[in-house]
């Protein structure tokens, strides 16, 4: 072609020549030359974990023409080790504990060996600005910044502080850096989007253009005549075309209606992943815009758009809510001291895991199917597909390479049954990758919850009753909603006695994205509601913060607002360590003001 | 100065496990020739340290060292039924179907072993990788040589098995062939009274802040928690949980969302340029202390600690904003904007 050039330059100190055209330095790495150690997850240079050394430079490879590349020295983390040794840095970051699932580390261990290599004995606030184009979701910097530090103080002669003190014998309690380690810091731990089969294919989904439509016709005979498409499925060729955890409420792919941007509505392979994306783009839907909903109490109203049939309250096996109870709640806020009642709200939050979803599934001869997914939770959703397909399960595997970064957002079915409809549609291996705007179109988030918390305290400090109203979005479809509605509703008095209690939770359908699993599951929205109101509450009863908590802390034989009894509680502990490192003394609470 | 410092205290607890009967984790485990065992679980590795965690139980359990483990993980085709690396689970629900497995083959080992050295399996020990008699670490045999013993010799091939199911409520099945569906509540539908909880994980953190009364602008200064995991199977990887976790806290507390208050009705977050996640510069001093308030049914009285953490940055650090400022945070993200119209409010 006559857009494409012939470049020379160095990998990891070998000549490689290639004919490159508009591609990136890091879609020729990946995908021209198979080196998959730099990672591809925001394609915006916004997440560092494509970086790679250009001369001793590091910079962000989705930024960087192949074509700049030649000429000049490129370095992945292959390039850091000679043979079976290790650079002191892999080593570093190995024994610190500092890659946890492992995607940013080679990146992060570049930017790094660039740091060091120009300022052997960088400082804490350099070692932090250095890596600070590399964005890591697992481990709060902490233990990548020690790592780093660790190797400046060697090389300054003042490590006295081994990070492998293993306690004589036996195997638990030891510091043990993880097993799966070494692949993470020397690039070979191969994460799902890493994995090519011969003949493979590329798939990309149409997603709505609208909020919430009804579809009156799919058209893909234009996509299917971009050359390179192997083939187009539409919601007729999904066998089982309803999925859902509790509640089949949700299509493979939309039939009648969409009712967020996340709905697809057709799916394609082709030869490469631009090429799906071109054909996708090509096919046509009539839609009939539908007005949309938004808020999760707007979504209650009476004159709501409905987004199912029943409407938009989402039930509880048949029931409108999720109810605890215990005790007089009344009874006891009219002989409380202090009532305090306020309303909270939190937002809807992305996982970001720096793995972005990848899916690729391979047909066998026999009929059988293998899908290799980052799924959290393979077995059940290793069922929901199967159902999806109307495979018998014997006929279904489902591997989960390692996973790069989960917190619950890799918990649901997602695009599993497209590529697999493709693989067995081609006959072809059929591999899909999500960009990082499609992260935020068709995973799920944090659910928002409204919740409105009433407590009553005694004069003396004693907690009496709890009332709690919550009202939370669910998105369009049900998921595990009523699942994290139920955890929070029990976990919405903290960790403290309450005898009178009375929670009410209920959840809405809305247009918003899905919401879903996400590490804390109801609880992180139910603490800042609690938490933020024990303090409104110490405050008005002129109480320590620390000590209303303790005097009201859980112990042994407590029971949860359920009716559950309680072991081994340690919040007590946790309430005095914590006073001790910080040095508490009650005086200096609202000293600021 | 327009900096004011505040301080603020959260506390928490968080269940381990999900809420559900089924909840089970299975584990098989295999012994090698040479004493070293092969470890299957469905659990997958999402960076947590799972599939470490699952050496180290096994190990402990034979009295080996965990380099002597491998571990498959994550095939639902070679590997036995698990319920998902999810809820804080794995460590408390996979961790004891795996202490069964390796137990089993311990058992094994130890039939072997009381055979050859003409003693009751009751008084043996195994540690380091040797199995002696209790109390006379010189009287014994290896694992290697105990393995080759039972497998050859004894013509034993030995496979332990393990599963764990916690005992939470029952399952409760509704409808037919066309797929059934689980009765969800393991509580009351009424009153919601019941037990469906694993396990309980608990944590209290303390934030100190500096507001700049005149932008709005919050800095974490220090985040100190406490959590309790009942047992650290391996502390330098629970750090790792408790510490990314509490970054996350701190990200949700300042920046997250998705759909920000300034256009409530509906935007898109398309990348990570708008939606921000801190860096390594944005992340404050972060202290985890590690409780072991051990649980009578954990492995080695281990509960879970992969999510706790994420729950009290987003109350402490609104309740030391208060304590800075005076301003009560009711909708997170603390923005420097809700912040800084809270402080005009006041004047």
């Amino acid at each position: 072609m006559s857009n494409s050039i012939s470049i020379s330059f160095s990998l990891n100190n070998e000549s490689r020549s290639l004919r490159v055209g508009r591609e990136t330095l890091l879609e020729a790495l990946r995908t021209t030359l198979g080196v998959t150690s730099p990672k591809r997850a925001c394609d915006g240079g916004e997440c560092g974990a494509c970086t790679v050394l250009l001369d001793e430079r590091p910079v962000n490879a989705c930024l960087v023409l192949a074509a700049a590349a030649a000429g000049r020295r490129v370095t992945t983390v292959e390039g850091l080790s000679s043979g079976p040794t290790l650079h002191a840095l892999q080593q570093s970051f190995h024994e610190h504990g500092a890659a946890q699932c492992g995607f940013c580390t080679p990146g992060m261990l570049l930017s790094a060996k660039a740091l060091l290599d120009a300022n052997p004995e960088p400082s804490i606030a350099e070692i932090r600005e250095a890596i600070s184009g590399n964005l890591c979701r697992c481990t709060g910097y902490a233990k990548i910044v020690n790592a780093i530090a660790a190797l400046g103080a060697t090389r300054s002669g003042t490590n006295d502080s081994s990070p492998l003190v293993a306690p004589v014998g036996g195997s638990v309690g030891r510091r043990l850096p993880r097993l799966d380690g070494l692949g993470h810091v020397t690039g070979t731990t191969r994460y799902t989007d890493d994995l090519a089969l011969p003949g493979m294919l590329y798939a990309a989904p149409l997603y709505s253009a609208h909020d919430h439509a009804r579809i009156h016709r799919v058209d893909i005979s234009r996509g299917l005549r971009v050359p390179g498409v192997a083939a187009i499925i539409t919601a007729a060729d999904v066998p089982e075309n309803r999925q859902g955890l509790t509640v089949k409420d949700q299509p493979v792919i939309a039939d009648d209606r969409v009712r967020h941007r996340g709905d697809v509505v057709a799916f394609v392979a082709a030869v490469d992943a631009n090429t799906a994306a071109k054909a996708a783009s090509k096919i046509h839907v009539e839609y009939e815009i539908l007005p949309a909903v938004f808020d999760p109490l707007a979504a209650l109203d009476p004159g709501a758009p409905h987004i199912h049939e029943g409407g938009n309250l989402v039930p509880f096996n048949k029931l409108k809510s999720i109810r605890i109870r215990r005790g007089d709640v009344e009874a006891a806020l009219s002989a409380s001291a202090v009532v305090i009642d306020e309303t909270y709200r939190t937002p809807p939050i992305e996982h970001a895991a720096l793995e972005p979803h990848a899916m690729l599934a391979a047909p066998s001869a026999n009929g059988a199917l293998t899908i290799w997914t980052p799924n959290q939770v393979l077995f059940t959703r290793s069922a929901e597909i199967a159902a999806i397909l109307r495979l018998p399960m014997s006929k279904l595997r489902v591997i989960a390479p390692p996973i790069g970064g989960g917190f619950g957002g890799k918990n649901d079915v997602t695009h599993e049954p497209h590529v697999a409809l493709l693989a067995l549609r081609t006959g072809r291996p059929v591999k899909c990758t999500w960009s990082r705007a499609e992260e935020f179109l068709a995973s799920s988030v944090r659910h928002p919850y409204v919740m409105r918390h009433t407590i009553g305290v005694a004069r003396d400090g004693t907690i009496l009753a709890k009332l709690v109203d919550t009202i939370g979005d669910a998105g369009p479809f049900t998921n595990q909603s009523p699942a994290v509605l139920a955890v929070h509703c029990i976990f919405s008095c903290g960790p403290y006695r309450v005898d009178n209690v009375s929670i009410e939770g209920r959840l809405a359908y809305t247009n918003n994205q899905i919401a879903g699993a996400y590490r804390g599951y109801g609880v992180v929205q139910a603490a800042f509601a609690v938490e933020s109101q024990m303090d409104a509450a110490a405050q008005a009863l002129g109480i320590d913060p620390l000590q209303f908590r303790r005097q009201n802390a859980l112990r042994n034989g407590d029971t949860t607002p359920t009716g559950q009894p309680l072991d081994a509680v340690g919040i007590g502990e946790c309430l005095d360590r914590v006073s001790d490192a910080v040095g508490w003394s009650a005086e200096e609470i609202g000293g600021a003001r | 100065m327009s900096k004011r410092r505040g301080r603020g205290w959260a506390a928490c607890y968080l269940k381990v496990g999900m809420l559900r009967s089924q909840d089970a984790s299975s584990a098989i485990v295999e012994l090698k020739q040479d004493g070293s065992i092969v470890v299957l679980v469905g659990s997958v590795e999402v960076g947590a340290g799972t599939t470490t965690i699952a050496a180290q139980i096994a190990a402990e359990e034979l009295g080996i060292k965990p380099e002597a483990v491998s571990v498959v993980s994550g095939d639902t085709e070679t590997t036995p039924y698990d319920g998902g690396t999810v809820g804080s689970r794995s460590t408390y629900i996979m961790g004891n179907a795996v202490r069964k497995a390796a137990g089993e083959v311990r058992d094994a080992l130890f039939q072997t072993a009381a055979e050859e050295l003409e003693v009751a399996v009751e008084d043996l020990e195994s540690r380091d990788g040797f199995v002696h008699v209790r109390g006379v670490p010189g009287h014994g045999l290896s694992v290697a040589d105990l393995a080759f013993l039972t497998l050859y010799d004894r013509r034993r091939i030995v496979i332990g098995r393990g599963t764990f199911q916690p005992s939470t409520g029952r399952v409760k099945l509704v409808g037919g062939r066309a797929g059934f569906r689980r009765d969800a509540s393991m509580m009351d539908p009424e009153t919601g009274q019941g037990n469906p909880i694993a396990a309980f994980g608990y944590a209290a953190a303390h934030a100190e802040v500096e507001v700049d009364v005149e932008t709005g602008v919050v800095e974490v200064v220090r985040l100190v928690v406490a959590t309790d995991c009942g047992r650290a199977i391996n502390p330098l990887l629970l750090e790792g949980q408790l510490e990314g976790a509490a970054a996350m806290g701190v990200d949700h507390a300042l920046r997250e969302t998705t759909r920000p208050q300034s256009a409530p009705n509906h935007r898109l977050t398309l990348d990570l340029t708008e939606y921000v996640i801190g860096t390594a510069l944005d992340m404050p001093e972060i202290v985890t202390l590690i409780v072991e308030c051990p649980d009578p049914a954990g492995p080695f009285g281990a509960k879970g600690a992969g999510e706790i953490n994420v729950i009290l940055p987003g109350p402490a650090i609104c309740n030391a904003i208060y304590d800075a400022v005076g301003v009560r945070i009711t909708a997170l993200p603390a923005t420097s904007e809700s912040i800084l119209s809270g402080i005009l409010a006041q004047a």
